[in-house]
């Protein structure tokens, strides 16, 4: 868990954050929301004390960390950053092993963690290990970047924009992945963007940041149907609201009896896309597949529903 | 092969040659003398001579490299940058002084022969290796460096793991100008007794003997240009190995 407490960053007089309240969740994601100069990654940089507060307190599992060396509270919290910030002189496997080395592991520890992590992040090891970043895609660049993060098993990861560079496709791919990886690991993340719809897709809560105050944060069904401040509702794009609702749940939970003509969708996939293939296929129910078998429908009036505002 | 590496390997080999067995030049020399002038150079070994010009230009490159790095990395650090602007006009007056004057200065102190030119030499080198050093450590990129830190690393881990290996062809480029530098004012410690190539060419102007001058200038001349093209070499071939080549040589 890490609790922000009153947390306050001045630079000469101008207030970057200002007095923020905090808690993030064990084994949550949180993600911080706001346009640039809103004072998130400043937020987030405080937790590693990258930035030194000027005043407050954050605690890590109750331990106050101005307290901790900053050295050794950064080697156990994962930092991932957009552009990947990878050493260029050094090799993918040398890049991810340099928090383990850190620590002192053992040689024969660090390269089966070096290995286990590229398997994990797809990318073969006795391809990529010997490579020198510069050799490897954007793409591929990122995701060493958050193994390299989570080589030494952080219980909290912390990211700064880090899709902000990468094309859609590869950008949704990554966001997957992360979200196998959490659930997987059960790591802490705090993530800072200022895409919603990224914020929505990966958020258990969503903290909203502008001018560096907290403006609200909450669940991301809550700040979609409740919108602290116009702000707020601004960022969320008042047009979109009904569907970024949509986006939040999935086919599985919605599935009614009965068998809709056609081509079928996968149980697995967001309400949201369900009802965009209703739109486009002018149906006004889909079957929806699991495992291969048709196991109900999901129909239109269902979805127009579900997209109203919650009461 | 390129033509550039032949022409190269060409002008390493005639200067070798040139260096082991000078008698085989005596011809070509020869057509520069008068008056039944010694074609090549008499008063001692050529070879012994380039060697100990050459051994002077490293000493004082090695010791402005410790030195000049030495205080870039000071400066670059928290606690010593309040003194990057003394170390910079420090650096600077070892530029702006003429070595001549600082040879001139320094033969009281030193007395005659090797020293005072080492001390010209070195003060000399220092600027252009510093001031180089300045530049690649203060413009890494920044991604690097910020993950260097919220990985944990310390201050000296940072410098020594990611910050001079990264530095280090802009360092090079500093040391390539520095030593083609040295090189050439080397020579003029043969005015103060140093056993350099200016030996060759202040015999060769005394006793008006072209061929004197041109064998000691066309020596050092070569070994400048094969010295900074193979430094160059070895710049671009770390440039490339960290896949900075994007990234402008100062």
């Amino acid at each position: 868990m890490i609790e922000i407490d009153d947390i306050t960053k001045s630079y000469s007089g101008t207030v970057v954050v200002d007095h923020v309240n905090l808690t993030i969740e064990p084994r949550s994601i949180c993600v911080v929301v706001g346009t640039s100069g809103s004072g998130k990654t400043t937020l987030m940089r405080m937790i590693n004390k990258l930035v030194e507060p000027t005043s407050g307190h954050i605690r890590i599992d109750g331990e106050d960390i101005a307290g901790i060396p900053a050295y050794e509270l950064r080697r156990r919290i994962g930092y991932a950053i957009q552009g990947h910030g990878l050493f260029p002189h050094r090799t993918v496997g040398q890049n991810v092993a340099t928090v383990p080395k850190l620590l002192g592991w053992d040689k024969k520890k660090i390269a089966d963690r070096v290995d286990e992590l590229l398997s994990l992040f797809q990318l073969d090891p006795a391809e990529f290990r010997d490579r020198l970043p510069h050799e490897l895609s954007g793409g591929q660049q990122q995701r060493v970047g958050v193994a390299r993060a989570l080589a030494a098993s952080p219980n909290i990861l912390l990211m700064d924009e880090p899709y902000g560079a990468l094309d859609p496709v590869i950008r949704a791919k990554a966001q997957e992945d992360l979200l196998s990886i959490q659930r997987k690991f059960g790591t802490t993340v705090v993530l800072v963007t200022h895409d919603m719809e990224e914020a929505i897709h990966l958020g258990d809560t969503i903290a909203v940041m502008d001018k560096g105050k907290l403006l609200q944060c909450a669940k991301p069904a809550e700040i979609i149907a409740n919108p602290a401040t116009p702000f707020v509702a601004e960022l969320i794009g008042t047009s979109e609201r009904p569907f970024r609702l949509l986006s939040l749940a999935k086919v599985a939970d919605h599935i009614e009896a009965g068998e809709g003509a056609g081509e079928p969708i996968e149980a697995g996939a967001s309400l949201r896309d369900a009802y965009a293939e209703l739109l486009w296929s002018g149906r006004p129910a889909l079957p929806v597949r699991r495992d291969g078998q048709v196991v109900g429908q999901v129909t239109l009036d269902a979805l127009s529903r579900l997209a109203a505002r919650p009461q | 092969m390129k033509i550039g590496n032949v022409i190269r390997l060409v002008a390493l080999a005639v200067l070798l040659l040139l260096l082991v067995s000078p008698d085989l030049f005596s011809g070509f020399f020869g057509l520069f003398t008068k008056n039944n002038q010694p074609a090549i150079y008499n008063q001692g070994n050529l070879l012994d001579i380039t060697l100990n010009h050459l051994t002077i230009v490293l000493a004082a490159t090695v010791a402005s490299t410790v030195i000049a790095v030495g205080l870039a990395i000071i400066v670059t650090r928290p606690f010593g940058a309040e003194f990057l602007p003394l170390s910079r006009s420090l650096a600077n007056i070892g530029q702006t002084f003429p070595p001549v004057a600082v040879l001139a200065l320094a033969v009281p102190m030193l007395g005659f022969g090797t020293a005072p030119t080492l001390v010209a030499l070195f003060l000399y080198g220092l600027l252009p290796i510093f001031e180089n050093t300045l530049t690649g450590l203060t413009n890494l990129p920044p991604s690097v460096t910020d993950a260097a830190k919220g990985m944990g690393m310390t201050g000296w881990q940072r410098l020594i793991k990611v910050e001079l290996p990264l530095a280090l062809p802009v360092i090079l480029a500093g040391i390539r100008l520095s030593v083609v530098i040295s090189l050439a004012t080397a020579t003029i410690g043969s005015t103060v007794a140093a056993r350099t190539l200016g030996e060759v060419i202040i015999a060769g102007l005394l006793s008006s003997n072209t061929a004197f001058v041109l064998q000691g200038g066309l020596i050092v001349g070569v070994l400048a240009v094969l010295i900074y093209d193979a430094l160059s070499a070895l710049e671009r071939w770390l440039m490339a190995r960290t896949g900075q080549l994007g990234r402008a040589a100062a």
